[in-house]
């Protein structure tokens, strides 16, 4: 599945056209999409914006992107409205910004949208070479994966799975945002292997608990460990004897997120991967948790 | 078929791809036709409007129920499911209304022409005699 031209087919015709007109050099770096209204469409290449061939962004733009992203359901995308995205089809994530909805529950949902961020899904078979049989010495262990944004974690993440779920090991995987496996009508559109079960849509710290009490997973899988709720419901799958496999923003100097850190002192993870950019190439490093 | 859009939506805010697909199943005829045309028409998304899709998904219905339902394209999937389900409610008032104006309007058309038949007919008798 080509993560680009899901990215393109949300796109109104005129955009879609300006995307489609991107290089496959280009195409093949591009990270996101962005769209604010009353402004020029841009291609985030490589950490730069570069302004799109088409004309200003329009409020009806974003409209017909969002119908195309949540398939003329925006009534039933409103739970991901309040968390500021829509998953599309094609594991396609749409950040959203607009005018906050604020009723008597808090935040309602979303209106009067202002931009659009649609981040371009990668799989990269074999991004896990270099470093698999450091992971896998003595057998896989808890691995918590981080890196600045936009550097990787949720392709290695995805990888890691597949190459898990070829050695025969059971893999459930909480897709929160349905950007790991892109699953459309039960089926995963990227190649996450054999013997991986996924929740779509569900509440991390929710179908972390779902799926170690019903699946029978050896190992659970997850993006970005964000809150205390994450961490807590992970904790329960260790606890359980599941083995970890997740992502969380952090930088080389080890300062990742605080539910995280208590995650690492209370012993979840033993192996950690870096992701670091150096001259546009990842470079991965694989370090014992202390 | 507006009843069932809006116990779906209401209830559980089905997505529309999942809501046309039910739709064809449960019902026939002219309103499954409907929700066929539009269901298959979803791929496009991006490629044009839910209003455009809608639009052409009615162009086979008689005209007054055409222009009843066609109000319904600019508000499916765009709003949340309250304002929907308010405006499929309308819509279906809307429809109601119409279908009973039609049985009236056919009841007065029955009575001329019984009207007419008869005057025919003592025309005849006048003729004949």
């Amino acid at each position: 599945m080509d993560g680009f031209l899901a990215v393109a087919a949300l796109l109104p015709p005129a955009l879609r056209a300006a995307a489609l007109s991107l290089v496959p050099e280009e195409r093949a770096v591009c990270e996101e999409l962005r769209l604010r209204q009353g402004r020029f469409g841009t291609a985030l290449l490589r950490g730069k914006e570069y302004a799109l061939s088409a004309p200003l962004v329009t409020e009806q733009d974003l409209r017909s992107v969002l119908e195309a992203a949540t398939r003329a359901s925006l009534h039933a995308a409103g739970a991901q409205l309040t968390r500021g995205f829509v998953s599309a089809p094609g594991g396609v994530r749409v950040g959203v910004c607009g005018t906050g909805v604020i009723g008597a529950g808090g935040l309602e949902g979303l209106r009067s949208f202002s931009s659009l961020s649609l981040r371009v899904p990668r799989a990269v078979p074999g991004c896990a070479g270099e470093i698999w049989e450091a992971l896998n010495q003595d057998g896989f262990q808890s691995t918590l994966i981080a890196s600045p944004p936009g550097g990787g974690k949720t392709t290695l993440l995805r990888e890691l799975i597949r190459c898990l779920s070829e050695q025969g090991c059971r893999v459930a995987v909480a897709d929160e945002r349905g950007e790991i496996g892109a699953a459309q009508s039960g089926q995963p559109q990227f190649d996450i292997g054999p013997c991986v079960d996924i929740l779509t849509g569900v509440p991390k710290a929710q179908a972390v608990g779902m799926l170690v009490r019903a699946m029978n997973p050896q190992v659970v899988a997850m993006d970005e460990i964000t809150d205390s709720t994450d961490a807590s419901a992970l904790l329960e799958g260790v606890g359980c004897g599941v083995r970890l496999l997740a992502t969380v923003h952090g930088e080389r100097d080890g300062h990742v997120t605080a539910a995280c850190r208590g995650l690492l002192e209370a012993g979840a993870f033993r192996r950690m991967v870096w992701i670091e950019e150096q001259d546009g190439v990842r470079r991965y490093s694989v370090k014992p948790c202390a | 078929m507006l009843s069932m859009i809006e116990f779906e939506l209401a209830r559980f805010k089905t997505p529309l791809p999942e809501l046309f697909t039910v739709l064809e199943t449960e019902l026939d005829g002219e309103a499954a036709s409907l929700c066929r045309r539009v269901g298959a028409g979803l791929s496009r998304l991006g490629e044009c409007d839910f209003s455009a899709l809608w639009a052409e998904g009615l162009s086979f219905l008689p005209e007054e129920e055409e222009r009843i339902l066609r109000t319904l394209g600019s508000v499916l999937g765009r709003y949340g499911a309250e304002e929907q389900t308010q405006a499929v409610g309308l819509c279906h008032r809307e429809m109601e209304l119409a279908k009973d104006e039609a049985r009236v309007q056919a009841k007065e058309k029955g009575r001329v022409y019984i009207a007419l038949s008869a005057a025919g007919g003592a025309m005849l008798c006048v003729l004949l005699l």
